[in-house]
């Protein structure tokens, strides 16, 4: 640029880009240099020296109609010199070189639990998915017919951009491989629930088609409430990270997102050994854990036809009761109660975690640190309570035992009898032992509580020190003073006029010393 | 007998539609069923033990556990017209369907919160809230002459009630062994049900003749002399009864029934009742 005189010029120079809907200024790349601008400023986008310009494309742009071009428009805004001393300016740009630079799409597995993939925005389920459960929920599903698929959901393969975007497959690949591995061999599909299947997950298909929308889809049958395995997916060169599902970073074999129980609390995945078994709640005698791992809890029971997932901040205690009143007064004990119906127990082991078994890969199988350090305590046994007729002694309910003192359930060594006959001989109106008298559904609920009392360790009311006299003849140190409770003895030693309705006297509730007796599992 | 307006037709069970929420749960029930005195309790597959030739017989019950009445049309409930129960018996593969038949024996019975009332077959009764209505049903089968382990299961209950109500399976497995009248304790337990059946049924010659040939057999019997106070005290024969009722109580504490099959069950408790049985009689005795 040779000004002389008074004369100014401008050059200005502009980049622009036709991505197929024509000309559009590059924004940022414009740039006026004027008579009094450093003759090679900076400052602009565009300037002296060689520029790079970048621009973001869309990841459908057709890279075959892109043009860059640059103007340049140079102009002596005032010239006096024109005629006599010549004034000029001049410039030069050009683009020298376009390049379309494109990110290589990574090949990528979603999880779709609901059904509501979009590939729009495509969002992945696998972080909270937990197999067996309705994801909006967060509790499992119904429990199916024998032999058939707890839920369906899909895997989905497609390649994304880092910003999430699925984009079209690379040139070629039409297909991906898909292949599950080290998937979890539990025995049933929840921890009293059989037949199982040779694997708890499955995929119908090994080879899916791209589709339209760019995305692969595969079914994934999940056919155990805790269901574990790892997918993997290949397309053409391209491997897709492997997936476990659930998801699991520390494999402990409880999703990372942790579960739901059936009493509603959340239950975080902090178990660093998946057969934890810390149940705190109730304290009862201060034994925590109710002989059920955190796993197992975890994975469920069928219980009265649904599946639940349990909490194991709570002691559950399984009871399979014959007898319409269930577990009568016994629901003032505070434990999760897991009240069975008919085929969820089996009556003649009582054992409620049969199914714990995993022939596959995951937390339970062999071999199995966790579980070996309990072998003997591999099973948790529940109770179970039947109407044993009349006894024919006067006795109106029983626990048996396995061995001398209090029981725990695994102790218990048969079902509980309650003599619904034998009480109506005994209770009100006539208490007597010939009359039978009608149903007594309170003593019936009394009854049951005193028996299932004492299959959770909890030992008879004994009388005082104070009243030895009256004192029941079997074993047992008196106790200090302390009023009767459901868990009495020998009541009909309680009083002189035989003819008093003494059953009226019993109460219907737990103690505090009876409570702190509690316990459920067997300690060795 | 309990009566209803409404006469059902076709439909077994029928619950209005104003009804919702309701649950009918069934359950198979020992009746009169003695546990045992003699002989030994049944293993860990059944509850229930019976000698070859003995009745088998149970109770059906239907429980209202929802919050609303429900009605059950028992015109149709013959033998099997409101449950279909299989019988089963254990073999070496596993449980196997045997032939079997199921007769109602005597009339429904209709419990609610506050009393037990008669029903008649043919009725419509109402279900309370905590209602249930027993069904008395005889088992038979000529495998039961097998004896062996049995399974009496409810296979389908083709109940239907209208809303939101639901019919459930909650405990109807009815698990029993039958034991061979070979051995000597299975005979005495045998007459002593015998005896026992009687005396429920207030058939007071039938348990008298029952009982002495009870003795007859097992002259050191605790169980038959606490029949005899059992069945005097039915007669209000006070001093009859306190008699038997000590007799009882010095066998058993003497251990002269070597037969008893826990002779000192649950804490000594057949002695408690005894003693306690004894003093009744003669308390009342006293007042007569």
């Amino acid at each position: 640029m040779a000004l002389f005189g008074n004369d100014t010029a401008q050059i200005t120079v502009s980049l622009e880009y036709d991505l197929g809907g024509g000309w559009t200024p590059w924004p940022g790349e414009s740039y006026t240099w004027t008579d009094d601008s450093p003759s090679c400023g900076g400052g602009g986008g565009i300037t002296c020296v060689d520029h790079v310009a970048q621009l973001s494309l869309d990841p459908t742009q057709d890279i075959t109609v892109i043009k860059v071009r640059a103007t340049m428009t140079v102009q002596l805004t005032h010239c006096d010199n024109c005629y006599i001393r010549t004034s000029n300016a001049a410039g030069t740009v050009s683009v020298y070189d376009v390049r379309v630079i494109v990110e290589r799409p990574t090949l990528r597995l979603f999880l779709d639990a609901d059904n509501n993939f979009n590939p729009e925005s495509p969002e992945d389920d696998q972080p909270q998915y937990v197999p067996g459960n309705d994801l909006a929920s967060g509790y499992p599903v119904a429990i199916p017919a024998s032999g058939t698929l707890i839920q369906t959901v899909k895997v989905i393969a497609a390649y994304v951009l880092s910003n999430n975007k699925i984009v079209r497959p690379p040139t070629g690949v039409e297909n991906v491989a898909m292949t599950l591995e080290n998937t979890s061999i539990y025995s049933g599909i929840a921890m009293n629930f059989t037949p199982g299947f040779s694997g708890d997950l499955a995929m119908p298909q090994s080879v899916v088609s791209f589709d339209i929308d760019h995305t692969a889809r595969n079914d994934l049958e999940v056919r155990d409430y805790a269901a574990w395995g790892e997918v993997r997916a290949a397309a053409g060169s391209d491997q897709a990270p492997t997936m476990r599902v659930p998801r699991d970073d520390n494999t402990n074999g409880i999703p990372d997102v942790g579960w739901r129980a059936a009493d509603g609390t959340v239950v975080p995945d902090a178990f660093a050994d998946p057969w934890e078994d810390g149940d705190a709640a109730p304290s009862g005698d201060g034994t925590p854990g109710d002989g059920l791992g955190a796993i197992e809890e975890y994975r469920g029971f069928r219980v009265n036809g649904a599946l639940r997932r349990l909490d194991p901040g709570r002691k559950d205690l399984f009871v399979y009761s014959t007898h319409p009143q269930s577990i009568g007064d016994a629901h003032s004990l505070d434990l999760n109660f897991q009240l069975l119906q008919t085929g969820e127990m089996d009556l003649a082991t009582r054992i409620i975690n049969p199914d714990y078994g995993n022939a596959g890969n995951g937390p339970g199988a062999a071999p199995n640190p966790g579980r070996a350090l309990r072998d003997d305590a591999a099973f948790q046994r529940g109770l179970y309570v039947i109407d044993g007729g009349d006894s024919g002694n006067g006795v109106v309910g029983k626990t048996p035992r396995a061995i001398p003192g209090m029981v725990v359930p695994n102790d218990v060594s048969g079902p509980i009898e309650i003599f619904t006959t034998t009480i109506r001989k005994v209770s009100p109106d006539d208490n007597n032992g010939t009359d039978v008298d009608p149903f007594d559904e309170g003593k019936n609920n009394q009854t049951l509580a005193h028996e299932i009392g004492h299959g959770v360790f909890i030992a008879h009311w004994r009388k005082q020190v104070s009243n030895p006299a009256v004192d029941c003849p079997d074993a047992g140190p008196l106790q200090p003073d302390r009023a009767p409770t459901i868990m009495i003895s020998c009541w009909l030693q309680m009083t002189t006029d035989i003819n008093d309705p003494r059953w009226n006297n019993i109460p219907h509730v737990y103690d505090t010393t009876d409570k702190n007796q509690l316990r459920i599992k067997k300690v060795y | 007998m309990l009566t209803s307006a409404i006469k059902a037709t076709a439909i077994l069970f029928v619950a209005a539609a104003t009804y919702a929420g309701s649950e009918v749960a069934v359950f198979l029930q020992p009746r009169d069923y003695l546990a045992p005195q003699y002989m030994k309790k049944p293993g860990g597959d059944a509850d229930y033990v019976y000698v070859v030739g003995e009745r088998i017989r149970i109770n059906v019950e239907l429980w209202n556990r929802g919050e609303r009445p429900v009605r059950v049309d028992t015109s149709r409930a013959a033998q099997a017209g409101l449950v279909r129960l299989v019988l089963l018996r254990k073999e070496a593969g596993g449980y196997v369907e045997v032939p079997s038949s199921v007769a109602r024996e005597g009339e429904p019975s209709l419990r609610t919160p506050v009393q037990t009332l008669p029903g008649t077959w043919g009725d419509v009764l109402e279900l309370p809230f905590k209602g249930s209505l027993a069904i008395p049903l005889e088992i038979d089968s000529d495998a039961l002459a097998t004896p062996g382990i049995y399974l009496l299961r409810v296979s389908q209950i083709p109940l239907t009630c209208e809303g939101d109500c639901q019919i459930k399976n909650q405990a109807g497995e009815y698990r029993f062994e039958i034991r061979s009248a070979s051995a000597v304790s299975e005979q005495i337990e045998s007459l002593t049900r015998r005896a026992y059946h009687a005396i429920e049924r207030s058939r007071v010659a039938e348990a008298e003749a029952a009982i002495a040939q009870l003795l007859k057999v097992h002259p050191s019997s605790v169980v038959a002399r606490q029949f005899e106070g059992d069945l005097a005290e039915s007669q209000r024969q006070w001093a009859r009864a306190e008699a038997a009722y000590a007799s009882a109580l010095r066998i058993l504490e003497r251990g002269d029934d070597r037969l008893l099959a826990e002779p000192r069950d649950h804490g000594d408790g057949r002695r408690r009742y005894l003693s306690d049985r004894q003093k009744a009689a003669r308390a009342s005795g006293r007042r007569q």
